[in-house]
């Protein structure tokens, strides 16, 4: 090889490495994140808040809800709040089940607070049956703000009222809610779900308050401004699988500010079963394709910021947007140059994976502390699902990459019972799967998906996904998302199923 | 700007909450603390990584 070659050769190698390091990205931008979360306590909107009690309309979207619907309004009616100022409006989207029967008892339970609007004809997904309710509630000036919540979400009695206080600086126009995975007594998937939240709202939506953007206001729990709904043009979005965070984000490219209240607490009953979350994240994270798509201009813009009082085109809030979107991308690439690299015979390819499963336990340790110190109730109950969060084989990993000597002895073992021969380092083999597994990981959480249905998937799931980690999950969801919206798969709305096991914990 | 805890344009507005009366400002006061001693929790936790380095440097390099 001349030098030339030899230069190109080299150059190529270095670009490997640095497409091995690349995958610590996300580790690193969520890092970032938590880290944003010291700043909460002087960037936050209390110092704007006051007492403040507008005339609240609840809209609720409900199809075939009747276990749940009765409580959710026996909630809502008993929260501290002017019981003259709140009113709920229940948009029955052609229910076949008894959820008439219950919003007409409730109706007539608490009259001229309830009220029952039926579609005839539904099933076309949430937020046309949204807007047909919102069509009825700006259609008088009763309403000066609208909370937006779930049929299966149970609002603490303190919620709205924590909310509303920050309307009362007009220059926001929605506020949202933590929501806590409340499935009673659940199981190993709600306890992977409860653990999420924490990271995914109280920690994120947390540092995205100090950056000033929020992503997204969940749709089971955000509270709207008449102003904000009426320069939305009164609808949501139905062109898209996500419509909350569309609405999130024309709220403050609108140049009204959104806000997270960590403190107004509401409880939601989230899937128990893969399949059930399968379909649920699937919607979520086409939407976010089709968000990504829809704002393409807007990414990675500061500039944008001035002027118009929010920070969506913001590195940081950018970064973070991307690194969730493209880790599936991060974890194909780095296995992909882990392994080129190996079987080029590069000298180093051992250093880069080092340096980036040492990021990744660094900030594994930071998060999973730093997410159980932030709501201990749930670390009570979640805290074997945050341990195992990123999988038993990423744990060994880990440990393998941080602490080499440890494993060298068992290694060396493993390597003579296979071979009989004595060895220096990991055989190749292991060495192979290690730098393949986080594509692997994604491919055997699929697995776990595809057989959790079946009978044998009963008992193979739950280990497989504590094998694998719950992020890999969300990962292949991703990925899958990405060939969906590729091929332009059919989007349908596919209601996530409610069996009424939410409950507010004493 | 504010609408302040005066302004009601037919809202209810006024400096006491329903459930809690006078508990406004505590609520505001409990909230603020909560959030500063996230600062506490977060130098917790990276003081443990910072152990887990120097365990690692010390012991397992």
């Amino acid at each position: 090889m001349n030098a030339a070659g030899h230069d190109a050769h080299l150059a190529g190698d270095w670009l490997l490495i640095i497409l091995v390091i690349i995958a610590a990205l996300p580790e690193l931008a969520a890092s970032w994140q938590y880290l944003l979360i010291i700043g909460h306590f002087r960037r936050n909107h209390y110092r704007d808040c006051a007492p403040y009690f507008p005339r609240a309309s609840v809209l609720i979207p409900a199809w075939n809800e009747a276990a749940v619907i009765g409580t959710s309004i026996d909630r809502l009616m008993a929260l501290e709040y002017p019981g003259e100022a709140l009113r709920v409006y229940v948009v029955d989207d052609a229910s076949t089940d008894l959820t008439p029967d219950v919003v007409a008892e409730r109706a007539a339970r608490y009259p001229g607070r309830v009220f029952h609007l039926r579609r005839e004809h539904g099933g076309q997904g949430k937020a046309h049956t949204l807007n047909h309710g919102l069509d009825v509630v700006l259609a008088d000036d009763w309403m000066q703000v609208l909370l937006i919540t779930d049929a299966d979400v149970i609002f603490e009695p303190a919620s709205l009222r924590t909310m509303t206080r920050h309307l009362a600086d007009d220059r926001v126009g929605a506020v949202t809610a933590y929501i806590k995975e409340g499935s009673r007594p659940g199981n190993y998937l709600t306890r992977f779900i409860g653990y999420e939240y924490v990271t995914a709202q109280a920690a994120a939506r947390r540092a995205q308050n100090v950056l000033g953007a929020l992503a997204c206001l969940a749709g089971g729990a955000q509270l709207h401004t008449r102003a904000n709904l009426e320069a939305l043009g009164g609808r949501i979005d139905t062109s898209s699988l996500a419509e909350d965070t569309i609405t999130t984000f024309e709220t403050q490219l609108g140049g009204r500010r959104v806000v997270f209240e960590p403190h107004a607490t509401v409880w939601a009953e989230e899937p128990g079963t893969l399949t059930g979350l399968w379909k649920q994240r699937l919607r979520w994270a086409r939407g976010n394709v089709q968000v990504t798509r829809r704002y393409w201009r807007l990414w990675f813009h500061p500039a944008r910021r001035h002027g118009q009082g929010h920070a969506l085109g913001g590195v940081s809030f950018g970064l973070f947007w991307f690194c969730l979107f493209l880790q599936p991308v991060f974890m194909i690439t780095s296995s992909a140059a882990l392994l080129t690299l190996y079987f080029s015979g590069f000298g180093r390819v051992w250093l880069a994976f080092h340096l980036l499963w040492i990021i990744n336990a660094a900030t594994y340790a930071f998060i999973t502390c730093f997410t159980l110190l932030i709501d201990p109730a749930t670390a009570r109950r979640c805290w074997r699902q945050a341990i195992f969060f990123p999988g038993a084989i990423n744990l060994a990993i880990i440990a393998y990459s941080c602490f080499p000597r440890l494993f060298s002895s068992g290694v060396h073992s493993v390597e003579r019972a296979l071979d009989g021969s004595p060895g220096h380092g990991a055989p190749g083999w292991l060495i192979v799967f290690i730098y393949a597994w986080l594509t692997l990981s994604m491919a055997v959480a699929w697995l776990a998906k595809a057989i959790g249905s079946r009978r044998i998937g009963r008992v193979l799931s739950p280990l497989l996904v504590y094998l694998v980690g719950y992020g890999s999950v969300l990962c292949a969801c991703t990925f899958t998302s990405y060939v969906k919206e590729l091929r332009r798969a059919e989007a349908h709305w596919e209601k996530t199923e409610k069996t009424g096991k939410a409950v507010v914990p004493t | 700007m504010s609408r302040g805890g005066h302004v009601s344009r037919g809202g209810h507005v006024n400096g006491q909450e329903p459930g809690r009366p006078g508990g406004f400002r505590q609520e505001i006061g409990a909230a603020l603390r909560y959030e500063r001693g996230l600062v506490v929790k977060a130098i917790a936790a990276l003081a443990v990584v910072a152990v887990i380095v120097v365990l690692r440097t010390l012991y397992f390099s």
